[in-house]
C-alpha cells in the first residue's frame, strides 16, 4: 500500500468525523499550524504528513494508527475495555454488552457461538437472583471495587438500573440464534464460589444461599427445557416460545475458554475473556478464521443435545443437577 | 521536519527493542531498503519518515503506535502465530517458547505468573507418557492434524526430537521463579482426554492407558514436592540447586484461563490461551497491569501452599491423586467393555 493511499485513506476517515459544514482544507490548516495551500497539498497527496502532524490528527480523532497500518496477519488488534470501579463500572459493561447483542439483532443472518468455561453469561443474567450473586463475585471479590470491600451479599445488589440492563440483554438474546458447546464442569466455579461465601459467612441472609441453589437448579431446568425444543424462550415458558434456534452441544474432551464468535452475514468478530468477566474483541479475519475452524473442530467431537438426543441430554443435565444438589448439602470442596 | 522529537523518540524507542546483538541500524537499512546513510538521517530526524517506512517499521519490530502516542482507541495490539500443519507445527511451536525462555533467562531481575485453567503446560514436559499423550490430544482432537488422523496412541507416539525439545522448555522455566495458581479441577480435561480416548478403543494397550495415569501421578507427585520446598528442580535433583522459586496458590473460587503474566524488570508482557494450545501475547502495558492486578486480586483471595501451609498442600494434592486413581480405578477396569 503506497503512502499517498494510506494518507488518503487516514484523511477520507478525518472527513468522515467532521462535521459536514466544517472545510477539511481549513481544518487541517488551523490544527497543524500551515497555510490553507499546505494543507491541500497535503490533502492530496503531494506532500507526506509528519510524523508530528500524524500524531495529532490520530490523536484528535481517536484514530487507531494500528488498524490504518493493517500490521500483518501475526499481529492481531483487539479492541476492549476492562471493568474497574472508576470508569468502566458494571453498568458500563452490561450497556457494552447491550450495544453488542442490539447491534447483532439488526441483522438477518447472524449467529452466536459460545465455548463455555463457565455456564454462558447470558443465563445468569435471566435470573435476577443468580445475577445478583453473579454481580457480587465480580464486583466484591475478583474485580475488589473499594465500596464492596465490607459488603456482605444481599439481593439489593441488583439495582432497578442494573435489572433493566439485564432484562433488555436478554430479549435481544432470545432472538439470536445460538450455538453452544458445553461442559459438566462449567457448572463448577459457580458452587465453589457459592460454598466459599457460605463458609466466611458473607450472606446477609442464611436463607438466600438456600434460594440461590433453587435458582442454580431452575436455571439447568431452563437450559434442558430450552434444548429440548431447540428454540430459546424466557424462563417459565411452558411450551417453545417464539425466541430463535439454540443448538446445545456437550464437550467432554475439553472445557472450553468463554470465547465468543458472533456471525453476521460474512462478518465474523471474535471476543475473547481475560481476567473473570473482560472481553477483547477484533475481527482480524486471520484470527477468526482460525477461532471460527477450532470451534467446528470441536462440534464434530461433540454430542448435540438439543432437539435430538434425548439419552445424552437427560444425562448431561441430571449430572449438573446432580451436581448442584451435592453442593448444596455438603460442605467439602472436592465433591465430583 | 518542524519538531523531530517524536520521530527520534520512535527510532529510540524501537532501538530498545531491537535485540542487543544486532546493530540497530543495519536492521534500519535492511527493513526500508534504504543506505545506511538515510538510515542515520532518519534517525537523528534530519529526514521526515514517509508513512510507509512508518508502517514497515511498525510491523517489523511489531510496535503498536496507538499504545506508543497513547491514542486513546482502546485497541490492543497482540502477536501470535497459530499452530497449523506444515506451516507453524508442533515442533516450531516449542523453538518460540523456547526462544521466549532463552531471551529471558539471562535477565536478572523476572517472574513468570501462570493462572491456571489446566495443570500448567511445563510440568507435563518432564514426563514422557503423559506428555505423548498431551501431544497426542493436541494434535489429533483439538488441532486436527492429518498425520494423526488415523492414529491410535502407544506411550511412544511422541518423536525424539520433540520430547527432547519438551524438555528444554521445561528445564529453562525450572529456572525462572514462577508463581503458579491452581484450583483442584485443573486436572479434569486430562482426565477427561484419557477417558475420552480409552471410550474412543484409541489406546493401543491396557499397559499404555496404566503407563499414562503413572505418569500423570508422577507429575503431581513432583508439583507437591516442589512446592514442599518453594523450589523448582529436576525430578531426582537436589532443591538446594535450584534457581526458580516456586510460589504456589490454591484458589477454590475461580479457575483461571491459562494467562501467563512474564515480568522481566519493570516490564511486562501477557500472553493469553486461545483455541487449544495457541497463546498471543501483548505489551501493552494498560492491558499487562490489569491482568498483573487481576492476578493480585486473586492472591489475595488464595492459599499459599509452598514452603508452608502442610496441612492445605495435603489436602490439595492429595484430593487431586485420588482423583487420578478414581478415573484409573474406572477407566482400566472398563478397558474393552464398551
Amino acid at each position: 500500500m503506497s503512502e499517498q493511499h494510506l494518507q488518503s485513506i487516514l484523511f477520507k476517515r478525518v472527513k468522515s468525523l467532521l462535521p459536514s459544514h466544517v472545510s477539511m482544507a481549513e481544518y487541517i490548516s488551523e490544527l497543524f499550524l500551515i497555510s490553507k495551500d499546505s494543507a491541500y497539498r497535503r490533502l492530496k497527496g503531494e506532500k507526506q504528513i509528519s510524523f508530528n502532524e500524524l500524531t495529532k490528527l490520530a490523536g484528535e480523532f481517536s484514530i487507531s494508527l494500528d488498524e490504518l497500518f493493517n500490521l500483518g496477519q501475526e499481529n492481531v488488534i483487539f479492541h476492549g475495555q476492562f471493568v474497574n470501579s472508576e470508569n468502566f463500572r458494571l453498568d458500563a459493561y452490561l450497556e457494552s454488552m447491550l450495544q453488542n447483542v442490539e447491534q447483532l439483532t439488526k441483522y438477518d443472518s447472524k449467529e452466536l457461538y459460545y465455548i463455555s468455561k463457565d455456564i454462558p453469561v447470558f443465563y445468569y443474567l435471566l435470573f435476577p437472583e443468580i445475577a445478583s450473586f453473579k454481580f457480587f463475585v465480580w464486583t466484591k471479590t475478583q474485580m475488589q471495587f473499594e465500596e464492596m470491600h465490607h459488603r456482605k451479599f444481599s439481593f439489593n445488589i441488583l439495582t432497578p438500573a442494573l435489572l433493566d440492563l439485564c432484562k433488555k440483554i436478554n430479549g435481544h438474546y432470545i432472538s439470536i440464534p445460538s450455538t453452544e458447546i458445553l461442559n459438566a464442569d462449567n457448572i463448577l466455579n459457580d458452587l465453589r464460589q457459592l460454598e466459599y461465601y457460605r463458609e466466611i459467612d458473607m450472606f446477609e441472609n442464611k436463607e438466600d444461599v438456600e434460594l440461590i441453589y433453587g435458582k442454580l437448579t431452575e436455571m439447568v431446568d431452563h437450559m434442558e427445557f430450552q434444548a429440548s425444543t431447540g428454540k430459546k424462550s424466557m424462563p417459565g415458558a411452558v411450551i417453545a416460545g417464539g425466541g430463535a434456534p439454540i443448538k446445545l452441544y456437550v464437550n467432554d474432551f475439553f472445557v472450553g475458554d468463554n470465547t465468543i464468535i458472533a456471525s453476521i452475514n460474512d462478518l465474523k468478530m471474535v471476543y475473547l475473556n481475560h481476567a473473570a468477566i473482560n472481553f477483547v474483541s477484533t475481527s482480524s479475519k486471520e484470527f477468526v478464521d482460525y477461532n471460527y475452524d477450532f470451534i467446528q473442530n470441536i462440534i464434530k467431537k461433540s454430542t448435540l443435545i438439543s432437539e435430538v438426543g434425548e439419552r445424552d441430554r437427560k444425562k448431561f443435565f441430571n449430572l449438573i443437577l446432580e451436581r448442584i444438589n451435592n453442593a448444596k448439602n455438603t460442605t467439602n470442596a472436592f465433591y465430583i | 521536519m518542524e519538531d523531530p522529537d517524536q520521530q527520534v523518540k520512535f527510532f529510540q524507542f524501537l532501538k530498545n527493542k531491537s535485540p542487543q546483538h544486532l546493530s540497530f541500524v543495519d536492521e534500519v537499512t535492511n527493513v526500508l531498503n534504504i543506505s545506511e546513510d538515510s538510515a542515520y538521517r532518519r534517525i537523528r530526524g534530519d529526514k521526515v519518515l514517509a508513512f510507509e517506512e512508518l508502517q514497515q517499521l511498525c510491523i517489523h519490530f511489531k510496535v503498536s503506535l496507538d499504545q506508543l502516542l497513547k491514542l486513546p482507541t482502546h485497541n490492543i495490539l497482540f502477536y501470535g502465530r497459530y499452530i497449523r500443519p506444515g506451516e507453524f507445527d508442533f515442533a516450531s511451536y516449542l523453538d518460540a517458547m523456547l526462544q521466549l525462555f532463552k531471551t529471558i533467562l539471562p535477565l536478572p531481575d523476572k517472574e513468570i505468573i501462570y493462572l491456571c485453567k489446566d495443570i500448567p503446560v511445563y510440568h507435563y514436559y518432564l514426563f514422557p507418557e503423559i506428555v505423548a499423550f498431551k501431544y497426542f490430544s493436541w494434535m489429533k482432537t483439538l488441532l486436527n492434524f492429518p498425520a494423526l488422523k488415523n492414529a491410535t496412541f502407544s506411550v511412544n507416539i511422541l518423536p525424539p526430537e520433540l520430547l527432547l525439545k519438551g524438555r528444554r522448555i521445561a528445564e529453562a522455566y525450572y529456572q525462572v521463579p514462577s508463581t503458579e495458581i491452581l484450583n483442584p479441577d485443573n486436572i479434569l480435561t486430562t482426565l477427561r482426554q484419557i477417558e475420552f480416548y480409552k471410550d474412543a478403543g484409541l489406546f493401543d494397550t491396557k499397559a499404555d492407558l496404566e503407563k499414562v495415569y503413572t505418569s500423570l501421578e508422577n507429575m503431581v507427585m513432583h508439583m507437591k514436592n516442589m512446592a514442599a520446598e518453594g523450589k523448582k528442580f529436576l525430578p531426582g535433583n537436589s532443591p538446594s540447586l535450584s534457581r526458580g522459586d516456586y510460589k504456589l496458590y490454591v484458589n477454590d473460587f475461580f479457575v483461571g484461563d491459562n494467562t501467563n503474566l512474564v515480568r522481566t524488570g519493570d516490564n511486562m508482557m501477557c500472553f493469553i490461551n486461545h483455541s487449544g494450545t495457541n497463546f498471543i501475547q501483548t505489551t501493552d502495558k494498560k492491558f499487562c497491569d490489569y491482568s498483573y492486578s487481576f492476578i493480585q486480586n486473586i492472591i489475595r483471595k488464595s492459599a499459599y501452599i509452598s514452603e508452608v501451609g502442610e496441612k492445605e498442600r495435603n489436602r490439595f494434592f492429595d484430593a487431586i491423586l485420588k482423583r487420578i486413581n478414581i478415573f484409573r480405578e474406572s477407566q482400566v477396569s472398563t478397558m474393552g467393555k464398551r
